[in-house]
């Protein structure tokens, strides 16, 4: 049974709920403050809490840097096969953005590919050597990434794709997938075996229970699946500064180290601008799909 | 449709879930696999549906080998303890999933949706998502989307356990009457007696991987062929006591109660044993025993426990340090500590034999 909270009770924990949410959230309001400084105000010393001035030409400063972007202005071009459509002239400080975002997004839909499909076999088939690929799986996630640094530059290099995108590219799917197959290996693990079996006698086969079936029910642990491969990939920083070479490719993690290089630690206003526009897709991304870590999509499917 | 099987085995690694099990089920006939849990009745089910392959032994439908058939291959419906729906379509798309996977045509589908909603009283459902859905809607559910196959043979895996008691019963009937009604073959795994007893043509009691018994529901209460199922069957069930069997002045003889409780067998209840005297396990439902004036009672006993069941009472009795329990019929009190006198019903009584808990009167 449980007891209707008191009033102090509930003021109680709403006060424990805000300092904690404060506290967590500090960084980021201090981020927001700085980039919105002028260059006079974040010299200052001691620092101003609250801002006195506020501006967003620090945005507009690190997006049409060089340092940051490389190159001068920036046409995105998205090409699929022979087909290929430039957008139109932006500021080069754009650049570096949309190179993490075409490297997180690829990253993104591979690793799912992959890790869908594998955590299915790994979770519902039964075939020999599973539990040792099962062990496996989680094994290749405890190998510290610089170990595998020089190893992956060599095989890239084997089939000459080192310092190219696709083979940066390749090297983040390969880091991200394990995890995301481990994921959803959890989430068909508890999948409902009477379902499949339903299926099976409606005259499903497997690639049918696959695709209108065991995908549709695990939308959340693919929602979070993917959530983890793009941000994942989205700040990856070593494996990036190893494997590219040359500004026209760089994702965002090296163009900000970059920048930060450039401008050093006088100028915390363009570095907060920088850090927060790097902040934000990843933001973004969590308030859109935040419903579905909550959502329960098989409830009702069962009868526990 | 008839289905047998034949020397069905099925092991798990080391553990066998189905030993040498072998039945028929004629055309347009239920056949209930009762037993507790863990007694290979789904595993057994499972293999007819060929969602698992049976390590020997064959699964012929119309006398054709199944064996190596896909499920869908093999036209069968199935009705699963949790209903097993598709969480994320709507009843429609549940029901009609199957008739999807063929790509029929759309008006088709419509038709046969109606056809099977209509038979189920769910017409007005078919729009709601499983979540949306009483149990007993969900299971109705379950059934058209097994039925608009039209199978020819209908598989049920405990399909009311997860009912409240009185949607149960009447789920039970409407069951019963479809099945009858379609004429469709079936077979239905439970572990509640009572379901088995009134909805089956024929009872299969399985006990380990082991079928004990298959007959019809009546045989199985009156002919007990085993100590397990004359327990299994029948509630309260039935008690059995330790007991000897003699010749005494040449009336065949039971002597229970170490010696205190002598009772004449009659003449079809006689024992089949090989020596003259022996030690048998004796065997008398609850319903066959009555309060009696302690005159003329057959025994005596000190109760020990009374259980209102409502229209009567559950009577314990303590005879000779053995447990024997029987219904007072309605306006009969009876209190703990009292001492009783019952009569037995000797015409309806059972023998076992203690060792191998085999029956002694039917083979």
């Amino acid at each position: 049974m449980i007891r209707k909270a008191t009033t102090s009770w509930k003021t109680l924990s709403y006060a424990i709920i805000a300092i904690w949410l404060l506290f967590s959230i500090a960084p980021l309001l201090w981020l927001v403050g700085a980039s919105l400084k002028t260059p006079e105000e974040a010299a200052a010393f001691p620092p101003t809490i609250v801002n006195e001035t506020f501006t967003l030409q620090n945005f507009g400063r690190v997006l049409q840097s060089r340092g940051f972007g490389g190159g001068g202005e920036f046409r995105p071009q998205i090409r699929v096969g022979r087909l290929s459509i430039s957008g139109p002239s932006l500021p080069p400080g754009i650049r570096p953005f949309w190179n993490s975002i075409s490297l997180a997004a690829t990253t993104t839909f591979f690793s799912l590919a992959i890790s869908t499909m594998a955590g299915y076999v790994l979770a519902l088939y039964r075939f020999p050597l599973r539990g040792f690929m099962r062990v496996f799986v989680l094994l290749s996630q405890q190998i510290p990434i610089i170990l595998m640094i020089v190893p992956l530059f060599l095989v890239l290099a084997t089939y000459r794709l080192a310092f190219t995108f696709t083979g940066l590219n390749l090297a983040l799917i390969v880091f991200v997938t394990p995890f995301s197959t481990w994921l959803m290996m959890g989430f068909f693990a508890v999948m409902p075996v009477s379902i499949l079996e339903s299926a099976r006698i409606d005259g499903a086969g497997d690639l049918k229970i696959f695709l209108r079936i065991m995908l549709p029910l695990a939308t959340p642990g693919i929602a979070t699946a993917a959530i983890f491969a793009f941000t994942r990939a989205w700040n990856e920083f070593m494996i990036v500064l190893a494997l590219s070479r040359g500004q026209d490719s760089l994702p965002y993690t090296v163009g900000l180290f970059n920048f930060f290089g450039e401008y050093g630690s006088g100028s915390w206003h363009l570095i907060a601008a920088a850090a927060l526009l790097a902040s934000l897709p990843v933001l973004v991304l969590f308030t859109v799909f935040q419903k579905y870590f909550i959502s329960g999509m098989t409830s009702g499917a069962v009868k526990q | 449709m008839k289905m047998e099987l034949v020397n069905l085995n099925k092991t798990f690694r080391d553990a066998v879930a189905v030993r040498d099990v072998s039945l028929e089920v004629g055309h347009g006939e239920l056949a209930a696999f009762l037993g507790p849990s863990g007694c290979g009745k789904t595993t057994t089910l499972l293999n007819i549906a060929g969602v698992y392959k049976p390590t020997s032994g064959d699964i012929l439908f119309d006398g054709v080998r199944v064996n190596e058939l896909q499920p869908k291959e093999r036209d069968i419906g199935m009705v699963f303890q949790s209903y097993a729906l598709y969480p994320h379509m709507s009843a429609y798309e549940n029901i009609v999933f199957s008739l999807v996977l063929k790509k029929r045509p759309k008006d088709e589908m419509q038709r046969e949706a109606k056809r099977v909603a209509d038979m189920l009283g769910i017409g007005h459902l078919l729009d709601r998502s499983p979540s949306q859905l009483s149990g007993g809607q969900q299971q109705r559910v379950a059934l058209a989307r097994a039925l608009i196959k039209r199978p020819k043979l209908l598989l049920f895996d405990e399909p009311l356990s997860n009912l409240d008691a009185r949607l149960r019963m009447s789920m039970r009937e409407e069951i019963k009457r479809l099945q009858v009604e379609l004429g469709i073959t079936s077979v239905y795994v439970t572990h509640d007696q009572v379901e088995a007893m009134s909805m089956a043509d024929k009872v299969a009691v399985m006990q380990d991987g082991n079928l004990l018994a298959y007959v019809p529901p009546g045989e199985l209460h009156e002919h007990p062929r085993t100590i397990f199922i004359a327990q299994f069957i029948g509630s309260p069930s039935m008690n059995i006591l330790d007991a000897e069997f003699v010749m005494k002045e040449g009336k065949p003889t039971v002597i229970l109660a170490g010696g205190k409780v002598e009772l004449e067998v009659p003449q079809d209840r006689i024992p089949k044993l090989s020596g003259e005297s022996r030690a048998v396990k004796f065997g008398i439902r609850p319903e066959h025993v009555f309060l009696e004036p302690q005159a003329t009672s057959d025994a005596y006993a000190a109760v020990t426990f009374v259980e209102s069941m409502g229209r009567e009472n559950l009577v314990v009795c303590d005879v000779d340090g053995q447990r024997l329990q029987f219904l007072s019929a309605p306006g009969e009190t009876v209190h703990l500590g009292d001492h009783v006198g019952m009569k037995i019903d000797m015409k309806r009584v059972q023998f076992f034999d203690p060792e191998s808990g085999l029956s002694l009167l039917w083979t």
